[in-house]
């Protein structure tokens, strides 16, 4: 029994060896796996593609290690204090940290701005909102920018009662309990208001391809991006699989999106689902074109301007990203 | 104790008291660093920070209407569990009755009840009013009931035996008697209420510090976040000593007009 179980054991062993050399041979995992810690937002439509990346990446050997921290400016913080190695919070909020000093720099963006503006259907267009009740996270930070900025180009006479609501779901429950007229949501939201009060609500303005900002943003130190290249690469190379094949079957992703999410209605998944492919809120080539990271840069500052933060070369390290796409044919 | 010795005491504690605050604000300096806002900044930058907020009248104008939910809401919780302490303390089925409520009550993180207040009061006035009712009603009501029931047995026997009046028992016997747990209560209820403020205004709908503090967290601007926070610090404590004053002025009332020691 003994001489039988080691012969079992030794079979096993020698098949595992033969299977690592073997492995190592094709997959693009180094030598050394690199051991990350990266922070990302509670579980919603925009945080599932860079679960699916971290889970093939673990597959290759790395470990990444998920923290979910529900603040952004906590999570931003936790960056500053190299807590976690890698963060993935919005380029807006990102950006007045990096020019308050914080020491990072983006080298791959997750999703573009996905905001709407949903309104009660009695409101029809702008002027509609005028003494309406409109809530936004904060006035400073994208969604209230993106409001006041619509308001400006669209209506400037118009005076919305604009209120501070910072966390989505509150926003999306103040509507739906009536205490707001209007809210500025993410379309995942946006499209849970329209299902569980059926005509009630619409689509008033899609500031998502109004203004095609930068949404949430991978960054690091330079230095960490400097160490861990190799992972870097991959990471990036394994993110545009990922998009690439959201895009190429997006029935498969609703059905992992309706897994992820259990807690929300499989319909309004499924609709969500849709209008993120629809609106192309998963970028397919990194997501940081210059003219994109200077319209976020002059979007996002404050009215006397950012003092350190100017052109996307601040923010943002492109090196790795552009190898990448560069051994796949395709430029910036 | 001899008047000496009593001011031989007090400039001990004064000293003490001076030393430590010379080593928190001597190391706050020293591991400060205020060549980048999103840095833990040293006490100067910090006191820097809240001069400027203070000299463009941007704190005040926040404190002002942050405090107009604090007013209302702490007034009201007054108006509640005085009366309803004063009677469950005395009628002891209404204690049992609501006693498990308030335990409840004063052991939840109340923070947790928000989205319920906004899904009642939406993002009005009266919804951050209801924040700070929730947060301080409970001390409040808690210690005027159990401050009524140890009013001393023999003062009631006492009362009884002259035939007083009801409103006679509870002005000269019971709120004199139960005046130090209420005080408490309300100094406690009063340090509640100040979070229920902040907690209203940062978490239900962003107003007055709330605002400010969400603000200048999300600009990174860590001095001026720390300014705003010392002055809600301050707020609390400025409004502790007032109770305290309060309390105070009571007791020379209690004792001087009622005999109570």
């Amino acid at each position: 029994m003994t001489n039988r179980f080691s012969l079992r054991l030794g079979l096993a062993l020698a098949f595992g060896a033969t299977a690592t050399i073997v492995g190592a041979a094709d997959a693009p995992t180094p030598a050394a796996k690199d051991s990350v810690t990266m922070s990302i937002n509670r579980a919603s439509l925009k945080t599932l593609p860079t679960h699916m990346v971290v889970d093939r990446l673990n597959e290759m050997g790395y470990q990444v290690k998920l923290v979910v921290i529900a603040n952004t400016s906590a999570e931003i913080r936790a960056g500053a204090t190299n807590a976690v190695d890698v963060t993935s919070a919005s380029m807006t909020a990102q950006l007045p940290a990096m020019d308050a000093g914080l020491g990072r720099k983006v080298f791959l963006s997750r999703y573009k701005n996905p905001f709407v503006l949903i309104a009660e259907t009695g409101i029809k267009s702008c002027e509609g909102l005028n003494g309406k009740t409109l809530t936004v996270a904060t006035a400073t930070d994208i969604s209230g920018v993106l409001a006041r900025e619509w308001l400006e180009a669209k209506c400037p006479s118009t005076k919305a009662n604009v209120q501070s609501v910072p966390n989505g779901k509150d926003r999306l429950s103040a509507l739906i309990q009536g205490a707001a007229h209007a809210s500025v949501l993410d379309l995942e939201d946006a499209t849970s208001a329209m299902h569980k009060v059926p005509g009630k609500y619409a689509i008033l303005a899609n500031l998502a391809n109004e203004y095609p900002l930068v949404g949430g943003a991978f960054s690091a130190a330079p230095e960490w991006l400097n160490a861990h290249e190799t992972f870097v690469r991959d990471f990036i190379a394994v993110s545009l699989d990922i998009q690439a094949q959201i895009y190429a079957d997006p029935a498969a992703f609703k059905v992992k999106a309706q897994k992820f999410l259990p807690a929300e209605d499989p319909s309004v998944v499924s609709d969500a689902v849709d209008l993120y492919l629809r609106d192309k809120i998963f970028p397919q080539d990194g997501g940081l074109a210059p003219e994109r990271v200077q319209q976020t840069i002059e979007f996002s500052a404050p009215t006397e301007g950012f003092k350190h933060v100017r052109t996307p070369a601040d923010v943002v390290d492109r090196r790795f990203l552009d190898a990448v796409l560069a051994t796949r044919g395709k430029g910036k | 104790m001899s008047d000496s010795a009593t001011r031989g005491s007090a400039r001990r504690l004064l000293a003490v008291r001076a030393v430590s605050l010379v080593v928190v604000l001597g190391a706050w300096q020293y591991f400060g660093d205020d060549s980048r806002p999103i840095n833990f900044p040293t006490a100067w930058g910090t006191l820097q920070a809240l001069w400027r907020q203070l000299a463009d009248g941007s704190l005040a104008t926040a404190l002002a209407k942050s405090n107009q939910s604090l007013l209302l809401g702490y007034s009201l919780a007054l108006l509640v569990a005085l009366p309803a302490g004063t009677i469950a303390g005395l009628v002891d089925p209404i204690r049992r009755a609501i006693d498990p409520f308030l335990t409840i009550m004063i052991a939840t993180p109340l923070i947790a009840v928000v989205p319920v207040v906004q899904a009642m009061f939406g993002l009005s006035l009266s919804a951050r009013v209801a924040v700070v009712f929730l947060f301080a009603v409970g001390f409040l009501l808690r210690n005027t009931m159990v401050g009524v029931r140890q009013v001393d047995a023999t003062l009631w026997e006492m009362g009884r035996s002259f035939r007083a009046p009801p409103f006679t028992m509870l002005r000269k016997i019971v709120f004199p008697s139960a005046l130090p747990a209420i005080m408490a209560g309300a100094r406690l209820g009063l340090g509640q209420a100040v979070s229920g403020m902040v907690v209203a205004e940062l978490t239900l709908v962003g107003f007055g510090i709330g605002s400010a503090i969400e603000h200048a967290n999300t600009t990174f601007r860590t001095a001026d976040l720390i300014a705003i926070v010392l002055v809600v610090m301050a707020e609390g404590i400025l409004l502790s000593w007032g109770a305290r004053l309060l309390h105070r002025r009571f007791e020379r009332w209690r004792i001087g007009e009622h005999g109570f020691a």
